[in-house]
């Protein structure tokens, strides 16, 4: 008889070292492989083309160093747009996305069925990349920061309105509760206690949707929809790297500071 | 006169048969305990107590209106008239303390907007500050109501119940979580609180030396059923020890009803 404190001899089958993968862990490796091998091929990667534009990217730098600040004041004047438009966007989006996150939170929604249409909403919202709701947006109402802002806006939604239908549905329910019992009703409960509750997170979440935005925003002016990005394609294709480089640069500085202006809030209210 | 009166209470979730025919009346100005090991079923019948649970079958009459049958409308009458302490107090932890205390209002209020701290009345302004005077919490009126230990932030929700002036309050464990010295203050202040503006109580408790000091009756449950229903000093510790022995829990006993159950509406 071993003493209580040694391991006994086990004679039955011993659990195995290693656990082999499910029948769905191969499929789904074997389908990524295959999609792989697939791209690889596809878009023929040869070394000549890659050194190539090793030697492109070494001319670009040439012409592009040193930047071209003559234009700083104008290219300034574009980046305020882009900022503007990122935070009116973002603005309204935000306050759009508050009722659709209500409406699609398993604890706030008035029935289920409105509860899978807003989700629905949401998702399509989602789905959509941000360059095709610019596209759609130019050519609904034009050229120009409108179409951008639209475009923000629909994006931001759909980003937005899913995290803070989220983090609603995860509230603890004793707040809503101890509201419900003193005779409150639908409205209390939400402005007094859902929302208050979910506020330090749709803020953060917010913020995300700003750094989000004024990436987006840069981009949509490459399809007319207003910003710097307008300014930034016509650089490139009239050959002008060195004012190119201007803009970069101070799409960089803006985005950096973007950032971190957010993150330091976001610590602050978690 | 009787103000709660619980007849052959049922109420299952999916399989689990959780109370079994719950019976018992509570006088008015009474200050009931309600003991019984975990899981017998007292927090399911505290909410079905104030409709947060429909029970499937039985009534639960507050001051003559049916919690278990009776409408939205009605239930949110019933519901100001009944005042809740949580085990985990349930504040709104990012919001003050005394917006915590205003929420007792909407007893009172039909919109949200006139319990909201900077668009209440003055009046109603003024008398939370006086529950939270009562608590002796006043200076913390400011807070964040997370930011104050376990023990002030019940007494923070006996507060907000003095702010909604209920006639009857139902407590769910309210020391469960807190330390002994905080646990007696709390209660010491619930039962006071209780006993000055003639409310009657119904207080769980896991404490046997707190049940039988504060509680004028006592009812024990046991696997879904009441076993236990007498003035506190008609009964002994004995007889409150045997409700924590044997099958206690309602997800381990099985139920011998097999009466069919009407669906709750
Ligand atoms: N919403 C629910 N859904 C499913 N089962 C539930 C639900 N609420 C309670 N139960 C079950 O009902 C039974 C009784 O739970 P209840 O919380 O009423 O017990 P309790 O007497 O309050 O216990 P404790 O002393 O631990 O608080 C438990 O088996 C629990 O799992
Ligand atoms: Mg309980």
């Amino acid at each position: 008889m071993a003493s209580p404190e040694q391991p006994r001899d086990h004679n039955g089958p011993q659990p195995s070292r290693f656990e082999l993968p499910s029948v769905f862990t191969w499929v789904v490796l074997v389908g990524f492989l295959a999609f792989f091998i697939q791209g690889i091929t596809a878009v023929d990667v040869e070394g000549a083309r890659l050194i190539a534009g090793i030697g492109n990217m070494g001319d670009f730098i040439s012409r592009a160093v040193p930047p071209d600040l003559s234009r700083l004041g104008p290219i300034s004047g574009y980046m305020l747009e882009t900022l503007n438009m990122a935070i009116v966007g973002v603005a309204f989006g935000v306050i759009l996305s508050v009722p659709l996150a209500l409406l699609s939170s398993r604890n706030t929604t008035p029935h289920p069925v409105v509860r899978v249409v807003a989700r629905g909403v949401t998702a399509v919202l989602r789905t959509v990349p941000e360059l095709i709701w610019a596209l759609i947006f130019v050519a609904a109402v034009g050229l120009g920061p409108l179409a951008g802002i639209l475009a923000i806006i629909m994006d931001t939604i759909g980003f937005c309105a899913r995290f803070f239908a989220e983090r609603i549905e995860e509230i603890r329910a004793g707040p809503s509760e101890a509201i419900q019992s003193t005779g409150g009703g639908r409205g209390a409960v939400i402005f007094g206690a859902i929302l208050p509750e979910a506020m330090p997170s749709m803020t953060a979440t917010s913020l995300f949707g700003v750094e989000k935005a004024i990436r987006s925003a840069v981009i949509l002016g490459l399809v007319g929809a207003g910003g710097i990005g307008v300014e930034l394609s016509s650089a490139m294709s009239l050959f002008r790297y060195d004012v190119a480089l201007t803009i970069i640069m101070v799409i960089v500085a803006v985005v950096v500071v973007v950032e971190t202006v957010s993150s330091a809030i976001r610590r602050r209210i978690m | 006169m009787t103000v709660i009166q619980v007849g052959n209470i049922h109420k299952r979730f999916g399989k689990v048969h959780v109370l079994r025919g719950v019976e018992f009346r509570i006088p008015e100005r009474e200050g009931a305990v309600l003991l019984g090991a975990n899981g017998c079923g007292k927090s399911t019948l505290m909410r079905c107590m104030n409709g947060l649970a429909r029970p499937e079958q039985g009534s639960i009459r507050v001051h003559g209106t049916d919690v278990a049958t009776c409408g939205q409308r009605k239930l949110r009458g019933v519901r100001r008239q009944v005042g809740m302490v949580f085990q985990n107090f349930n504040l709104v932890g990012n919001l003050s303390v005394f917006q915590n205390v205003l929420y007792g209002a909407l007893a009172r209020h039909r919109s949200f907007f006139s319990v909201a701290a900077p668009l209440a009345s003055r009046e109603e302004r003024d008398y939370a500050l006086h529950c939270l005077e009562r608590v002796q919490l006043a200076h913390c009126a400011d807070q964040r109501a997370d930011q104050l230990s376990g023990g002030q932030q019940q007494r923070v929700a006996i507060a907000r119940v003095l702010m909604q002036r209920p006639s009857v309050v139902l407590a769910d464990e309210p020391v469960a979580s807190l330390d002994p010295k905080a646990a007696r203050e709390v209660m010491n202040l619930l039962w006071s609180v209780v006993r000055a503006e003639g409310m009657t109580l119904l207080c769980t408790l896991h404490q046997l030396d707190f049940a039988m000091e504060y509680g004028d009756r006592v009812i024990g449950m046991k696997a879904g059923h009441v076993q236990v229903d007498r003035p506190m000093h008609q009964t002994d510790r004995n007889e409150l020890q045997s409700l924590y022995e044997g099958n206690v829990r309602v997800d381990e006993t099985p139920s011998e009803s097999t009466t069919p159950l009407r669906k709750a509406s």
